[in-house]
């Protein structure tokens, strides 16, 4: 006897290993293939199911065919976040990220201010001194950005959901210290002005993990397969 | 034997023909598909897997808008319909395409070609 299910399931999995689809897209196109061979059996009295479905399949296509019209629809919007929140990343090391007080003017009235790039802070956390310094520190948030590259091969899915967690906490961190941190009253020219520590390229820095954490977030959320939450009105 | 529209054209008309559907109510993608073939008497010849591709691109424009919903056998089916910038949208593509039309019917009128 011909187990419509359990030809959808092999159809599936088959998908799930020649294409990049996503399990919601999977989802779409499974109620296609049924919708397809149930209405063709109702109108179509000499087909069988198993040709039914059949013919449902060939209509779909094979799965380079499905993947290539699946491409032209263009890039998803969380590839477009994940590439903005690489472009703030490496902004970020070319950008102004502190603003120190010039050496030995202190720090209650200093006369000047010097600005520290995002790379000379990046160096100065990696080597203090000639010696090698905070590793850890200079090296975990790169480390942890490449790692956000690996999702534009594979699949969406929750596996990764610490890494997720992870951008989130550093980028709003970042944020949450950048509105922290008060200005610094520096004199000019013989008048007072005012300079906030943290420079750009700090922003640009924290907020490289927020697009990150976003673009992570959205490509999971809108691949899973699809949940629907039930009538709140017909459960009472 | 019925004579099929080019390529091009099917893929030029792919989102007036969606939205003029999705302006008839709330839809899903084998009755849009099934739709399209009785609106061009099976002249537009959509591939089955060319539609969803179209679907999702339109969702992205912020065209269309769906939703996912059980259908009476319990399945997940998602539902397309029109958002308020599709019927925008649609409006102006119907100019547009009128506009094609309406030059291609005085360039070829008496001419008989």
């Amino acid at each position: 006897m011909f187990d419509l299910d359990g030809e959808i399931r092999r159809w599936r999995e088959r998908q799930e290993r020649e294409t990049s689809l996503s399990p919601r897209e999977l989802d779409e196109l499974e109620d296609h293939l049924r919708a397809w061979t149930r209405l063709e059996l109702e109108v179509n009295a000499a087909l069988t199911p198993p040709r039914a479905f059949a013919l449902a399949r060939q209509a779909l296509g094979g799965a380079d065919a499905v993947s290539r019209e699946f491409a032209k629809a263009g890039k998803p919007r969380w590839r477009k976040l994940l590439l903005a929140g690489w472009a703030l990343f490496g902004a970020s090391f070319l950008l102004p990220a502190f603003y120190v007080p010039e050496a030995g003017l202190g720090l209650a009235r200093p006369l000047g201010i010097e600005p520290y790039y995002g790379y000379e802070v990046f160096w100065k956390l990696l080597v203090a001194d000639g010696e090698l310094g905070n590793v850890l520190a200079a090296l975990t948030p790169f480390v942890a950005m490449v790692l956000t590259l690996i999702p534009l091969r594979g699949k969406p899915g929750t596996r990764r959901r610490w890494l997720r967690y992870a951008l989130s906490v550093v980028g709003a961190g970042g944020v949450a210290l950048g509105f922290m941190v008060p200005p610094v009253a520096v004199s000019q020219a013989g008048a007072v002005a005012f300079m906030q520590h943290l420079g750009i390229g700090f922003w640009a820095w924290s907020l490289s993990f927020v697009c990150a954490a976003a673009a992570l977030w959205i490509r999971d959320h809108d691949g899973a397969s699809a949940t629907i939450l039930p009538d709140i009105g017909a459960l009472q | 034997m019925k004579k099929q529209v080019s390529r091009e054209l099917v893929a030029a008309s792919s989102r007036p023909m969606v939205l003029s559907i999705l302006a008839g109510g709330e839809n899903y993608g084998y009755e849009i598909l099934k739709q399209v073939k009785l609106l061009s008497g099976g002249k537009l010849e959509w591939s089955d897997g060319m539609l969803y591709p179209v679907l999702h691109r339109l969702e992205r424009d912020g065209v269309i808008a769906s939703r996912w919903q059980l259908t009476e056998e319990g399945r997940r089916r998602k539902y397309y319909r029109l958002t308020g910038r599709g019927k925008r949208q649609l409006a102006a593509d119907r100019e547009n395409w009128r506009t094609v039309h309406g030059a291609l019917e005085a360039s070829w009128g008496g001419s008989h070609v």
